[in-house]
């Protein structure tokens, strides 16, 4: 055991002899510079994401033409979007749009939608369109600005703002609202 | 006036408000409960011809969601009901504009009935007379015009004027 830590250590020393005396005098190798880590760090088409809850019943799901996905950032970049919220394991509400940027924390799931958004609920009479809106999984809550058009059968209402949260019990549209209610005693 | 007297016996089967069309600074839909309500400089008309503005209304649909049951304005609201009144034996349809002011109006649709309470002031005018009232509380029967003032404040005066011939009637 000693004639072996004997061996090494001299071994050790004559490294280092050579490295101070030897290889100080060699030019210095100049390593490439990497260049940075490209911000998409997989693409993939025709995608489908989806979240199940601990019981199996489905949460949401995404399905898009295209995506883009960035480690740097954390995030998913989706082409023509389409994200269906479940409530109680049943699909509720929908919104598509050509762009949606998800971003995933641990369980909590957030997506935005771009380009022009239209929701319609999937079983009932609401929709509505919107320039652009969030909606988070954990507080299952939408929030839409920019030209916000809501109908639900006779009833329209327009504003800047609109929210609300699935499934949709309460919508709130603000920002010059404007509203119309359609007589339907006359259909 | 054979329109007129068509339009009134439309008005009679429909729901009284008809098709509403308004403005906000915002608005709230329960659509579990069926109520809307509108904030923040509220405007409304009806096709019918009336118009109401408030600082708060609020609409209460029916169970199926397809109708307004009723409607509350309240905060300096103003009023104006535009009436068709039927053509009865010997006299024609007529028209009659009800405005007023005041600090609560309540519109039943199927009633066809307006409540106004709370410093209530207003006039109605037709072809025939202006009445002005102020009262606490004023019960318009919207089908009828009966202008029912209440409270011990209540003040009601009509003044007659000219009858203007009316369109196609021979002179």
């Amino acid at each position: 055991m000693r004639t072996r830590t004997a061996r090494w250590l001299s071994w050790a020393t004559a490294c280092l002899v050579i490295s101070a005396f030897g290889c100080g005098r060699r030019k210095p190798v100049q390593k490439p510079v990497e260049p940075p880590p490209p911000p998409v760090t997989g693409k993939s088409s025709g995608v489908r994401s989806v979240m199940d809850d601990a019981q199996g019943r489905r949460l949401w799901e995404v399905t898009a033409a295209s995506s883009e996905q960035s480690q740097e950032k954390g995030t998913v970049v989706f082409h023509d979007a389409r994200v269906t919220v479940y409530d109680k394991g049943k699909p509720s509400y929908r919104f598509i749009a050509p762009k949606a940027v998800a971003l995933t924390q641990g369980k909590r799931f957030a997506i935005s939608l771009t380009g022009g958004v239209s929701a319609k609920e999937l079983a009932g009479l609401s929709a509505f369109t919107v320039d652009r809106m969030t909606w988070a999984s954990d507080t299952r809550a939408f929030v839409g600005q920019g030209n916000a058009r809501y109908t639900q059968g006779p009833l329209e209402m327009t504003g800047q703002r609109l929210s609300g949260a699935v499934p949709v019990r309460v919508i709130n549209v603000t920002g010059d609202v404007h509203f119309t209610w359609k007589d339907d005693s006359s259909r | 006036m054979a329109g007129a007297s068509l339009h009134a016996q439309k008005t009679a089967t429909q729901q009284r408000f008809g098709s509403i069309s308004g403005t906000s600074v915002s608005a709230r839909y329960d659509i579990k409960a069926g109520i809307i309500t509108y904030t923040g400089s509220v405007e409304i008309k009806t096709d019918q011809g009336d118009t109401l503005s408030a600082n708060k209304v609020v609409l209460t649909l029916d169970k199926a969601r397809r109708d307004v049951d009723s409607m509350e304005a309240t905060g300096s609201v103003k009023v104006s009901v535009k009436q068709v009144l039927p053509a009865r034996p010997g006299t024609p349809a007529s028209f009659r504009v009800v405005s007023a002011q005041a600090n609560r109006v309540f519109l039943q649709n199927k009633s066809k009935h307006a409540i106004l309470t709370g410093s209530v002031s207003g006039r109605s005018e037709d072809d025939t007379a202006i009445t002005t009232f102020r009262a606490s509380s004023v019960d318009i029967n919207l089908e009828t015009g009966i202008i029912d003032a209440q409270g011990s404040d209540s003040e009601r005066t009509q003044m007659n004027v000219q009858v203007k011939p009316s369109k196609g009637t021979a002179k």
